[in-house]
């Protein structure tokens, strides 16, 4: 027995056809993480902070504080801090009131 | 683990290469999706991880049964054994508090001796999306509109898929069990329209519905003596907006998640609040679960062949369900059941009084007929969908007819007006789904790929710095 529902994919598989195609995606994936890790790399380093202590919050911070001190040379947590500084800390606190 | 967590961002990554890696190889693949799912399930409460396991073999023994038989009587006998676990289950964990609480209530008013034991027992996520998912499979195949999978490996992974499993679209079988069968199949899909979806969601989750959440629908509900009319209202409209934009961010990160692996899933949402009438919002809200309610007990109950009143009957006890299926609490019963006799009683209006049915295509004469009768139905219709919210929201009925005996009150507005503009925001957010966004996930897409990390890194800096510290779990978890 098999499925008979119709399936919506081409049935050839060509390897070639299917690692060009895959490829950009891949890095587009990649290079979201890396920027974003860039950018936001003292907000992660805080978010690891405050993980349990224990052996897995020591590795993450050994392995993410030279990332963080990196991108901070480079200014570019600046970015974040200008928005969360001109636009999100007026929205956070922002409440109705009675 | 919530989408837009760190964790998450590493649990995808990781799921997202090994499984373009394996995905040629669907020998690997398959235990690695299903092992990947089970980490994603387990990692909010490993013991429930039997339940979904029970869950899956219980159904696909039942699908299998029912495929090797042709006798009409033992299919039934298989297909009631099936509904009887699945929906037991569901009910065991979902309901049985309810039931119990309300019956000993019950007993106590007709001053009858009852003892039921009360249990505390926790909710495990998404047990009402997998249930029916898994439902929606053996009664497919019971229908013959669908033969089983071929391995049980297949239905395991398609009923655990990790970015569907805990709050919907609840997809069918037929539509995403061939996909699963067959990843090897499977393409990169549509990055534009991918990272569109995710970063939409992003935003929908972190910066509106977080916000409203925090700024104005929790203390307007915990307190709602000390607003009045015009801040009641506009708590209410957030709330509109918030459940719209949590809900629907998880169903459109879903989806974009299922198009970088691969996967096409169905749209969940639909510019809800532009409908016209309320069967069109139902074709427009939570499509994957009106669909369902639809085709697996509007239309076995007869739907609107028999009588006009057993139609109206159909309509009330599907709504009413849709109801019961959102929570155990009567606020969820009195929702659907709002929602129900509205619907029956738009059907007797179109059916007795109106030439035309009121979401039918507009008529191109004059302004009136194009703009003013489409708008005033637009705007009676939200502030009806408004209304139940009140009940949907409240923790019991009285709550929410507190809150509305409050709308007699007048006084001064207190909501600033930075408030009112992110509830404007939200509410537009809603056309930003589906086939309106297709021009830019297109220009998206035309980006090199470095370009198309770059600018969707910095438009999540952006999302993240303007929204609420910590990520609040959403809504429809709790379903």
């Amino acid at each position: 027995m098999s499925t008979n529902t119709v399936n919506r994919h081409p049935k050839q598989y060509d390897p070639l056809q299917y690692r060009l195609k895959l490829f950009p995606v891949v890095l587009a994936v990649v290079s979201f993480y890396i920027f974003a890790a860039l950018f936001n790399a003292n907000g992660i380093k805080r978010n690891i902070e405050l993980m349990k202590y224990g052996r897995a919050r020591d590795i993450c911070l050994s392995l993410f504080s030279p990332v963080a001190s990196f991108s901070n040379r480079l200014g570019l947590t600046k970015f974040r801090a200008m928005i969360e500084t001109s636009a999100g800390d007026r929205i956070r606190n922002e409440k109705i009131n009675p | 683990m919530l989408f837009p967590t760190l964790i998450f961002a590493v649990f995808f990554i990781i799921v997202f290469s090994l499984h373009w890696v394996l995905v040629s190889r669907p020998h690997l693949w398959k235990p690695f999706m299903l092992g990947a799912s089970y980490v994603f399930y387990g990692w909010w409460d490993w013991r429930f991880l039997g339940l979904i396991a029970a869950c899956t073999l219980a159904s696909h023994l039942a699908a299998m049964a029912i495929a090797r038989n042709e006798r009409p009587a033992l299919r039934r006998l298989f297909l009631i054994m099936a509904l009887v676990f699945n929906l037991g289950m569901l009910g065991f964990f979902k309901y049985y508090g309810f039931f119990t609480i309300s019956l000993h209530q019950l007993c106590r008013g007709l001053n009858i001796p009852c003892s039921l034991p009360l249990l505390d027992i926790l909710l495990p996520v998404g047990i009402s999306f997998f249930t029916f998912q898994a439902l929606s499979y053996v009664v497919d195949v019971y229908r013959r509109a669908m033969t089983p999978a071929r391995r049980i490996i297949d239905f395991a992974v398609y009923l655990a898929f990790f970015p569907q499993l805990v709050a919907g679209p609840i997809v069918r079988a037929r539509d995403l069990l061939p996909q699963v069968a067959h990843p090897e199949l499977c393409r990169p899909m549509d990055i534009g329209r991918a990272a569109g979806l995710i970063l939409m969601g992003l935003f929908k989750k972190i910066v509106i519905a977080n916000t409203l959440a925090t700024t104005i629908v929790e203390p307007v509900f915990a307190h709602p003596s000390a607003y009045g009319a015009p801040d009641i209202l506009l708590g209410i409209y957030a709330y509109a907006v918030q459940i719209y934009c949590d809900f629907s961010a998880y169903s459109d990160m879903a989806i974009g998640l299922c198009l970088l692996l691969g996967f096409d899933i169905m749209l969940n949402f639909n510019a809800p609040y532009f409908a016209r009438s309320l069967q069109e919002f139902w074709q427009r809200w939570h499509i994957s679960l009106s669909t369902f309610i639809r085709d697996y007990l509007y239309f076995p109950m007869g739907g609107s062949k028999l009588s006009e009143r057993k139609t109206y009957r159909n309509l009330i006890v599907s709504f009413l369900l849709a109801g019961l299926w959102h929570g155990a609490n009567w606020t969820f019963i009195f929702w659907g059941l709002l929602h129900g006799v509205y619907r029956a009683a738009e059907r007797f209006v179109e059916t007795r009084m109106l030439r035309h049915p009121i979401s039918g295509p507009i008529p191109a004469a004059g302004f009136w007929q194009r703009f003013g009768r489409p708008f005033l139905e637009r705007f009676w219709l939200f502030h009806f969908v408004c209304l139940t919210w009140f009940f949907f929201r409240a923790e019991t009925i009285q709550d929410a007819g507190t809150m509305l005996g409050q709308m007699t009150q007048w006084t001064k507005p207190l909501a600033p007006p930075l408030l009112i503009a992110i509830i404007i925001t939200g509410f537009l957010t809603q056309f930003g789904d589906g086939q309106r966004m297709r021009r830019g996930w297109n220009w998206f897409a035309r980006l090199n790929p470095v370009g198309q990390g770059l600018l969707a890194a910095i438009i999540l800096t952006v999302i993240l710095a303007l929204g609420p510290a910590g990520v609040a779990p959403f809504i429809y978890f709790q379903f």
